[in-house]
This record gives C-alpha cells, structure tokens and sequence, in this order.
C-alpha cells in the first residue's frame, strides 16, 4: 500500500509534486480532473475547450483568469497543459494517472513556477486535492482558506498572521470609532 | 469573514483607496507568500459578503471598499461599545451601592476633603 503524499516541493525543478490514490475507476476519475461540472467542484470555474491544444480558462472567483492551453490530452491517462495566472509568468500542470492492480493512483506536477510560487502552489494543491476527497465522498467542500492557510508553511518568512514586511496590523491601524454615546 | 488575515490585510489595502487586482495579488504575495489564485478565493469571499466592490476599467479588474457595508460594521461596533458603556455604568452604581455603610461615609469624605 502506498502513502498518498502531502505535496513534494522540488526547488532545483522549480514543482511542486503530489501522488494520490483513488478508489474509482479510470473514467470517472479522469471525468473528475476534466469535466468542467466535476472542476467546479473542487477546483474552479473551467471555460473555454478541454481537448488537446484547447485554450482554457480557470476562474478562482473574482474574475482573475488563470488560462492555458491543453498541451496533452491522452485520456484517460494523461493531461498536460500550461498555467498562466495572472503576474506569475507561464507555468506546466501534468496529471498523470495509471492502474495500481488495487487502485488508482494520481502524479499531480505543477512546474516552472517562480521560486517564491512555490510554497503557495504547495498549499493551494493540497486544499484543492483535499476539497476533491470530500467531493467525491459526497460532501460539499468548504472552508478553503481555513485549510489554506493551516498549509502554507509557518517555516518560511511568510505565513498568514505574520506578513514578511510587518506592514499589517489589525490593531494598528483599526479604524477609530466616534466616542460611545452613553 | 474578518477573521482570516489575508482579509484584514486587503481591507487595509483598499482602506487607502480603489486597487487593481494585479496589485492586491502582488502585496500579498510579497507580505504573506500567497499565490494569485488564493488570493482570487479571498477576493471573491470579500465580494461576495459585500465588504469589497469591483468594477471593470477594460480588461482591468480594480476593487474598493463598500461605504454602506463599512458603516453597518462601524454601527454595530457602536451599539456594542454603547450597550457595554451602560452595562459598566450599571456596575459601578451596584458596587457603589453594595458598599458597607462606613465605606461609604469614607469615600464620601474623600470626595469631600
């Protein structure tokens, strides 16, 4: 039995890696990592066209497009397209599925991101990974930057609750209240 | 909704005036290592309770507080700090009140002198 990872970040590669098992069959899980209505679910809007060498867009929700184009696309086994989110350059996302004998098992790469992507793209697969077991458990998946943030690595100079340059502060720079009319 | 920091944060952003998106994603992701699809979920959360508005400029998306949202917040945490102002008013008359009489006398001279 192998151990689903919780997300290996390889700097000289510039990816982020994460191996999940799945008890399902190879259709349906690759419906569940193509299929726009299964997408929405636990990842994001999907526009545009999913086939080989499809431009597609990816809505997180305020309207800030991640596109690409489907540069593989040999189901059920393989998908491989690039990741263009806004400000972060051109990136790859790989999903490649294959048959355990017991199982299913998922390689999820996200590549070429910048160096300081890289924690952040950690966090963010994981969370939507994990909102994908609850789908397909039939619940709905919520509470994503709560998950999001528990994720992100407190080790590094980032972390929610600790901006790197100390210029937030809640406290600080609360706004001022009219005085209690009592 | 303002428990998360990320949130605060960008409310504190858009505190200093209207922000494109791109600029929002880019001191966030300088100040809390986030990356722009988060920061796209935190926006949308923002949006969609009504703290935060967003109005298209071409193919730029730029984002400002919501005036009548932030007023019902400042509301409320008046009439709590009012409720809480009357409440503690009430106690210190009881305590004031639950004093021995002698205790009394005293704080009355004190008063006095």
């Amino acid at each position: 039995m192998t151990t689903d990872s919780e997300g290996d970040i390889d700097a000289e590669n510039r990816s982020v890696r994460f191996v999940r098992h799945y008890a399902l069959g190879r259709e349906d899980l690759w419906q569940a990592f193509t299929d726009p209505q299964r997408l929405a679910r636990w990842l994001g809007a999907v526009t545009g066209d999913m086939r080989e060498h499809g431009r597609y867009g990816l809505d997180f929700g305020d309207g800030e497009t991640t596109s690409g184009r489907i540069t593989t696309c040999r189901e059920p086994d393989q998908l491989t397209a690039t990741w263009e989110s806004p400000g972060e350059g051109t990136t790859q996302v790989d999903v490649h599925r294959s048959d355990t004998g017991t199982d299913t098992r998922v390689v999820l790469t996200h590549a070429s991101l910048r160096p300081e992507d890289l924690p952040g793209y950690a966090a963010g697969w994981h969370t939507h990974l994990d909102h994908l077991d609850t789908d397909l458990n039939g619940h709905r998946a919520s509470g994503w930057s709560e998950r999001y943030n528990e994720l992100l690595p407190r080790n590094t100079s980032h972390g929610p609750g600790v901006p790197a340059t100390g210029q937030g502060s809640w406290a600080k720079d609360a706004p001022s209240l009219p005085p209690p009319t009592t | 909704m303002l428990a998360d920091p990320v949130r605060r944060r960008i409310v504190e952003l858009l505190g200093g005036g209207e922000r494109p998106a791109g600029e929002i994603a880019q001191a966030l992701h300088v100040e809390f290592g986030i990356s722009q699809p988060a920061t796209s979920r935190h926006l949308r959360l923002l949006r969609e309770s009504g703290v935060a508005v967003c109005t298209n400029h071409g193919a730029q998306r730029r984002y400002h507080l919501d005036r009548a949202t932030l007023d019902v917040v400042a509301t409320w945490l008046q009439d709590v700090r009012s409720f809480w102002h009357q409440r503690l008013d009430a106690l210190d008359t009881e305590l004031f009140r639950g004093r021995p009489a002698n205790a009394v006398d005293e704080l009355i001279e004190e008063d006095i002198s």
